[in-house]
């Protein structure tokens, strides 16, 4: 059924899209998108960010075990240093320092090179609120609340791009990620399987072209509606089973499924360029053991499948984990730990400079600790996003990026995208 | 806040005993991990949301979409009778409204509603503690009588938290006080509790009756006390356990920054050192078990108490006060006592309610004659309400908000005069959405501004919705197409007529030609030939789902 109000530019796409292609495409499909129109033109990583939210504890989950200090402030939560045959003793990186047991699938990939760490890291803000220091840390503007946008957002608006993919830049979950705020809008998704109108079969090809004209307007609404259209036709084509590769075994949980659900979509080469994955649940002001031993096991668990599923593609993909601040040194009266400051950053990759922590470690002496006894920074987290957008997303325009920050000091944690 | 992986767990569980799937939703096992996942969205809204333009509307839309989760079948002819002020404050005065016959099905329905947190707890126990509460004279009783303890199995913690969504759900449609459950709601968000955080699953429908409801068009100043000595917010910011040593900092934090001063509203981390040694001591009491073989007794169960044994005496110094040593429960009164009524706060709590009612950028000077407003009156909430609701900025402020999840599965299922006795798959359906009542993880509530809520995702969820609440396949509920025809005495049979009618029911207001086009043309492009009868529900369907009713 034709409808007379499509655009000109949709009556240009149809016509281009039915000349150069043998398949048999509806005709109520609003616009069709080609894989190989929308893969990334040049050779640029794809980037996963996962936002551990909520103040994940940097402090234990990459101990310092060679501070002694470190010791002294958590009597009863302290992982104990390096022991063979200690299945709770921290697993030795450096000498200095050593991984949560229970990060132990992310040895592996630190072991091979293709995880770095970065310690001591964060926001020059002082706030301790998660609110204000995720919106700082997810619009790359710490301090800063006036400008609307997230860095994702920005980086996007600065590759010039022919990729008009729904799938471009996607947000696991219901609602989407500050960082991806910005003109280039994103797709919000729960799973791939459910991406359809539940109506029936034989309506549904007229339910979607009402919607299509009811939502061919410039709006922000339109405009959603018009990916989600998109996106329903894109994914109509992908087989309903997903068998991950080489054996991955997903945390069958909303962050296994989410990197899952990326790993699918990176698959399905649909111009995937950034996807954004959260992890919540490490505020930790009572009882933090069982809790983080828990959180810690599903973060590396899944990260460990999704580097064993994308194995041969992990080349062109950079994953790079943060949260909004680390937890304060000394522990409280709860057995759980209050908002603190520095954290720790995980980047990962075919093309990232592994095995190594980075930073400079300020130490947990009480005369070199940060506020009310947090430990303090020593690296921006925009060093560390401004060296993975510039090497890896071939983003020259750094200033666009993060505005207001010129002092990178890159730590040579990725590699230059030759 | 510490949200365990045995809550999402036992969610699960919940999900599955409870909820079956309306078949239009995504069916995920997992649905509260994604919960706690929500990222923040920040007050200030990506400016975008407005840009379409849809006209200059009329106030009586804004006012039946803003005071009320939309407009019923009639509200709008009556709205217009009676003007839109006048509305307002028949709005603004709920005791005056005789909700009786509602509030008696509820009570029927839902008999958690009156119950305190220990007949809960004693009557909903978690699966394995209904055999170990029972003393051994009872379980020998029950042995020797032969009986299971089936009544007692059926009823579980989770079913506490189900069926105060289901109550909110059903007020949202079938209220007449409809202000009163918007401001009930936004009070539910702004003092936020995740239901199923450990023993919030019996506390927060007590929290909800005697702090949120009781106090919803009061004092602030005694919203923010009996929030404070909630046990449901006791328990969901970790003060019940903020003992002297080193203090638990969570809710001395997040009531300055979320509750009262906002975040910069001029306190330091010190004042939240010195606010959380002001609260140690704050507790609940717990269940009490009389000897080692004794019943369970629960009658002062869940009950705030101060315990000075825990109280950090030394003197403090919160944002300027002194309090000095040996204070004891006094030195956190004083201080809910200063921020209920700090410049700030008002500021803080009018920006938020001028944002609910008028926009996601609410004009700067009707906020300042707000806060004005809760100044002058020590925290009047229906002043302030009033002063927002009768202002020019809420009459000129249609198609400025975008509809909520809860208000779009709202509104529709009313403009659509659904009829309901169970709405389990309207709860499950906004919680799938992202917005599950009571459910939201972190401690700022769900987001007010449109662009958290418009993405891809979501509009294919709402439209989803929107196919099966026109082809009537709600479980439990009814929707009847025909009725609502009859109802209106016309006569409706070229596809220009059925357009018509269904965008004034739904909408209440004309479409721009170029819109009410598109509607016609997926009926076959001719408003003057005859509709054909057999697609009745589409037009319902599309109108629903169209861009201009996600706006309200």
């Amino acid at each position: 059924m034709m409808n007379d109000t499509l655009s000109r530019r949709d009556i240009l796409r149809r016509a281009g899209a039915l000349a150069m292609s043998a398949i048999a495409l509806p005709v109520w499909m609003p616009r069709v998108v080609f894989a190989a129109k929308n893969a990334p033109a040049s050779s640029n990583d794809m980037l996963v960010c996962v936002f551990l939210r909520g103040a994940a504890d940097g402090l234990n989950l990459v101990v310092p075990h060679g501070d002694k200090d470190y010791y002294a402030a958590r009597p009863t939560l302290a992982i104990a240093p390096p022991k063979a045959g200690d299945a709770n003793a921290a697993i030795d990186l450096d000498g200095f320092f050593g991984l949560h047991p229970r990060l132990a699938p992310l040895n592996d990939i630190y072991r091979a090179g293709a995880l770095a760490i970065v310690h001591a890291v964060g926001s020059p803000d002082p706030t301790h609120s998660h609110f204000d220091a995720m919106d700082f840390m997810e619009r790359g503007t710490p301090g800063e609340k006036s400008i609307p946008t997230g860095w994702i957002g920005r980086h996007l608006q600065q590759m010039a791009t022919s990729n008009a993919s729904p799938f471009r830049v996607v947000g696991m979950g219901t609602i989407l990620q500050q960082s991806l705020r910005g003109p280039i809008p994103a797709t919000a998704l729960q799973s791939l399987a459910d991406v359809r109108l539940q109506t029936d079969a034989r309506k549904a090809p007229q339910v979607q072209t009402a919607l299509a004209a009811l939502y061919d307007g410039s709006g922000f609404i339109e405009a959603n509606g018009k990916q989600t259209l998109q996106a329903i036709n894109d994914l109509a084509k992908l087989p309903s089973n997903y068998a991950p590769s080489n054996s991955a075994q997903y945390p069958d949980t909303m962050f296994g499924k989410s990197l899952m659900a990326v790993a699918q979509l990176i698959k399905a080469d649909l111009g995937l360029e950034i996807a954004c994955v959260d992890l919540g649940g490490w505020d930790m002001h009572v009882q933090e053991e069982g809790q983080l031993t828990r959180l810690a096991d599903e973060f590396a668990s899944g990260l460990a499948a999704f580097y064993a599923d994308l194995q041969d593609r992990m080349k062109r993909i950079t994953l790079v984990a943060m949260t909004e601040f680390g937890r304060r040194a000394q522990e409280n009266s709860n057995r759980g730990t209050d908002h603190g400051h520095g954290g720790v950053m995980f980047v990962m990759g075919g093309n990232v400079n592994g095995g190594k922590v980075y930073g400079d470690w300020p130490t947990l002496s009480k005369d070199k600790l940060y506020g009310p006894g947090d430990l303090d920074n020593t690296t921006d987290f925009r060093d560390v996003l401004g060296e993975i957008a510039q090497k890896r997303l071939g983003n020259s325009n750094l200033a666009a990026v993060f505005p207001k920050y010129n002092t990178f000091k890159f730590r040579g944690l990725a590699r230059d995208n030759a | 806040m510490q949200i365990t992986r045995r809550d999402f767990l036992k969610d699960i569980a919940c999900g599955a005993a409870l909820v079956s799937l309306p078949p239009w939703v995504s069916q995920l096992d997992e649905p509260l991990a994604r919960q706690t996942h929500l990222p923040i969205f920040h007050s200030s809204p990506w400016q975008w949301i407005p840009a379409r333009d849809l006209g200059t509307g009329n106030p009586i839309i804004t006012a039946l979409n803003r005071l009320a989760f939309g407009p019923r079948p009639g509200d709008f002819e009556r709205v217009q009778q009676i003007g839109v002020d006048a509305y307002i404050e028949e709005q603004l005065a709920p005791e005056k409204i005789d909700d009786s016959a509602l509030e008696q099905r509820l009570a029927t329905m839902y008999p958690t509603l009156s119950k305190s947190i220990g007949e809960l707890m004693r009557d909903y126990p978690q699966r394995p503690q209904v055999v170990q509460n029972m003393s051994k004279a009872e379980r020998l009783e029950q042995i020797l009588a032969g009986l299971g303890v089936k009544t007692e199995l059926t009823q579980n913690p989770q079913q506490v938290v189900a069926q105060l969504q289901d109550a909110t759900m059903m007020r949202a449609l079938f209220s007449r006080r409809q202000l009163q459950e918007v401001v009930v709601d936004f009070w539910s968000n702004h003092f936020t509790i995740y239901a199923l955080k450990n023993d919030d699953r019996w506390m927060k429908t007590v929290d909800d009756r005697e702090v949120i409801r009781k106090h919803a068009f009061g004092k602030f100043g005694d919203l923010l006390r009996a929030s404070a000595q909630s046990p449901a917010m006791l328990v969901y910011l970790d003060n019940q356990l903020n003992v002297k040593g080193v203090a638990n900092e969570n809710y001395a934090r997040e009531i300055m920054e979320l509750h009262t001063l906002g975040v910069d509203g001029g306190y330091t981390q010190q004042d939240v050192a010195e606010l959380a040694r002001a609260f140690t001591g704050w507790t609940v009491r717990q269940p009490r078990r009389s000897g080692a073989f004794g019943a369970t007794d629960y009658s002062d169960a869940g009950t705030f108490f101060f315990d000075s044994n825990r109280h950090d005496n030394a003197a403090k110094r919160v944002l300027g006060i002194d309090l000095p040593a040996n204070g004891g429960i006094n030195d956190a009164l004083k201080i809910v006592d200063v921020l209920a009524k700090h410049p700030s706060t008002a500021q803080f709590v009018s920006k938020k309610l001028a944002r609910r009612f008028v926009s996601d950028n609410p004009p700067d000077a009707l906020v300042q004659r707000a806060a004005q407003t809760f100044t002058q009156t020590n925290g009047d909430i229906r002043a302030v309400l009033s002063v927002i609701l009768h202002s020019d900025d809420f009459k000129n402020s249609f198609a400025q908000k975008i509809k909520r999840p809860v208000e779009l599965v709202a509104s529709a299922a009313r403009a659509m005069d659904l009829q309901a006795d169970d709405v389990r798959a309207l709860s499950t359906t906004v919680r799938l959405m992202g917005q599950g009542l009571f459910l939201h993880p972190t401690p700022d509530g769900y987001p007010d501004v449109g662009d958290a809520w418009i993405n891809t995702g979501a509009l294919l969820a709402r439209w989803n919705f929107a196919l099966a609440l026109a082809y009537n396949r709600v479980p439990r509920a009814k929707v009847d197409l025909s009725k609502l025809i009859a109802s209106r005495g016309v006569s409706i049979k070229t596809t220009g007529e059925v357009v018509d009618f269904w965008t004034d029911v739904i909408l209440h207001r004309a479409l721009a030609d170029a819109d009410r086009k598109k509607l016609i043309d997926a009926f076959g492009g001719n408003a003057s030939a005859n509709f054909d009868p057999t697609r009745l529900p589409d037009p319902v369907a599309l109108i629903l789902a169209s861009p201009q009713f996600q706006y309200r």
